[in-house]
């Protein structure tokens, strides 16, 4: 895997800890709470090499 | 347990269940294993990465198969599934490798070219994961892919594609489309390395005819035609007037533009000594103005709203109430490959290529495309080859 591809996983890695980081600290807005987990599933996917 | 987290535990069961769900689709679509059953005409198996090392234990390397004569002759390459989403190619191709017996000469093909583009998806245009061809003893499971490569693959896109030697700027999505990435380069991106082999085969082999199979929207005017450089264009021309006397379908000649690079019927024409063809059949499921994206669209191009625009005359092929069914479309692959072939023959007696056993068009339209396929479960172990 070029070095490049592996620099696009780490940020995808941070995208999604910073997502994951959001989503734990929102206490109120429930739009806000599904929105954050909606945005991790291609992060998610991508991660596990699936799409 | 606290409301807030009452909350976030339901979201979270509904994220997982529907990653889970499309993750195992998505990953059962892209390790999805065709069988393609060599032929009685078939001698030699290779690896793309046998012409090209920087694809060697890549996703996008592929098989390659040899049919050689006993009598030496002309060559001829078919490759299918430049683009996988256009599936009247891999159909054509696969009729050829399952049944042609070649008596001088020798064929070589290249089912799944972009092995990477035939793995991934296009879930944005509602495309459907695979589609079955009925055959006589059951069906056949393919993948419907995509036009580009998988960015699992090839990553990342650059904002502009530069072509390589050209230098002419393309769609960064171009980087990805191996109709785009010809003549390649040994270090280049994964599809330049695809394009490096196919045109390392045609110089080393000395390939004289390359086919390129493809599918095209009723809507665009390069479609139901067959595109050819200057070298090649003579040849072209022979083939459409004859399938048209002889066959009865129309198939016209469009020539290469000479400024449109990366192209296969452009570059492999000026990097190498062989005379390249690509051929475009009807395909109305790629088309933008039509019903959803099914696999009864895909398998049979019936759809209201193109017969509406036929109907006023926006279509550049005939459209009526029956579609353009796909058994057609391989047919006329099938038709032109062997027309061409036979016209090359013709012209080069010294490098005559003589192939049988591989249907004409009106053949594929009575028998249907499944009745050349063979049943893998019947076939020898060692002839069932999966990708």
């Amino acid at each position: 895997m070029p070095i490049i591809m592996i620099l696009y996983y780490m940020i995808t890695a941070y995208f999604l800890g910073m997502l994951i980081w959001n989503f734990i600290k929102e206490k109120k807005n429930v739009e806000d709470m599904l929105l954050y987990l909606l945005v991790m599933i291609p992060l998610v996917l991508r991660i596990l090499r699936v799409k | 347990m606290s409301r807030e987290w009452k909350i976030k535990s339901i979201f979270l069961v509904v994220i997982t269940v529907v990653i889970t769900i499309s993750g195992l689709q998505f990953y059962k679509h892209r390790h999805y294993m065709v069988p393609i059953i060599a032929g009685p005409g078939v001698t030699k198996v290779t690896k793309l990465s046998d012409y090209s090392e920087g694809l060697k234990g890549t996703m996008a390397d592929t098989n390659v198969f040899y049919l050689e004569g006993k009598e030496k002759g002309g060559k001829m390459l078919i490759i299918a599934n430049t683009h996988s989403n256009e599936p009247a190619a891999i159909l054509s191709s696969l009729i050829f490798l399952e049944n042609a017996v070649v008596e001088k000469g020798t064929l070589i093909i290249i089912p799944q070219f972009n092995n990477s583009g035939g793995r991934n998806t296009r879930p944005g245009d509602g495309y459907p994961l695979y589609f079955e061809i009925p055959t006589d003893w059951g069906s056949k499971k393919f993948r419907i892919g995509n036009r580009e490569a998988s960015p699992l693959d090839q990553w990342p896109d650059p904002d502009v594609y530069v072509h390589y030697p050209d230098k002419q700027l393309l769609s960064f999505l171009d980087v990805r489309n191996t109709n785009r990435t010809w003549p390649g380069r040994a270090n280049g991106p994964l599809m330049e390395r695809v394009t490096f082999g196919a045109m390392h085969i045609m110089q080393e082999e000395k390939v004289d005819i390359a086919f390129d199979v493809h599918g095209a929207e009723t809507m665009f005017p390069v479609t139901n035609c067959i595109v050819a450089p200057e070298s090649a264009i003579r040849l072209a021309t022979m083939a459409s007037l004859t399938v048209k006397a002889m066959e009865g379908f129309e198939n016209h000649v469009e020539p290469s533009p000479k400024g449109f690079r990366g192209l296969s019927h452009r570059e492999i024409g000026d990097y190498s000594d062989t005379l390249p063809f690509l051929l475009e059949a009807p395909l109305p499921f790629l088309d933008q103005p039509t019903g959803p994206k099914t696999v009864d669209l895909l398998l049979n191009g019936k759809d209201p709203f193109l017969l509406s625009l036929s109907k006023q005359k926006k279509l550049f092929v005939p459209y009526d109430e029956t579609g353009w069914p796909m058994k057609k479309r391989v047919g006329q692959h099938c038709s032109v490959m062997l027309e061409i072939m036979k016209q090359f023959s013709r012209k080069f007696p010294e490098r005559a290529i003589k192939i049988k056993n591989v249907p004409r068009y009106a053949e594929v339209v009575k028998n249907g495309i499944g009745h050349y396929f063979h049943n893998p479960e019947k076939a020898e172990k060692g002839n069932i080859y999966y990708n």
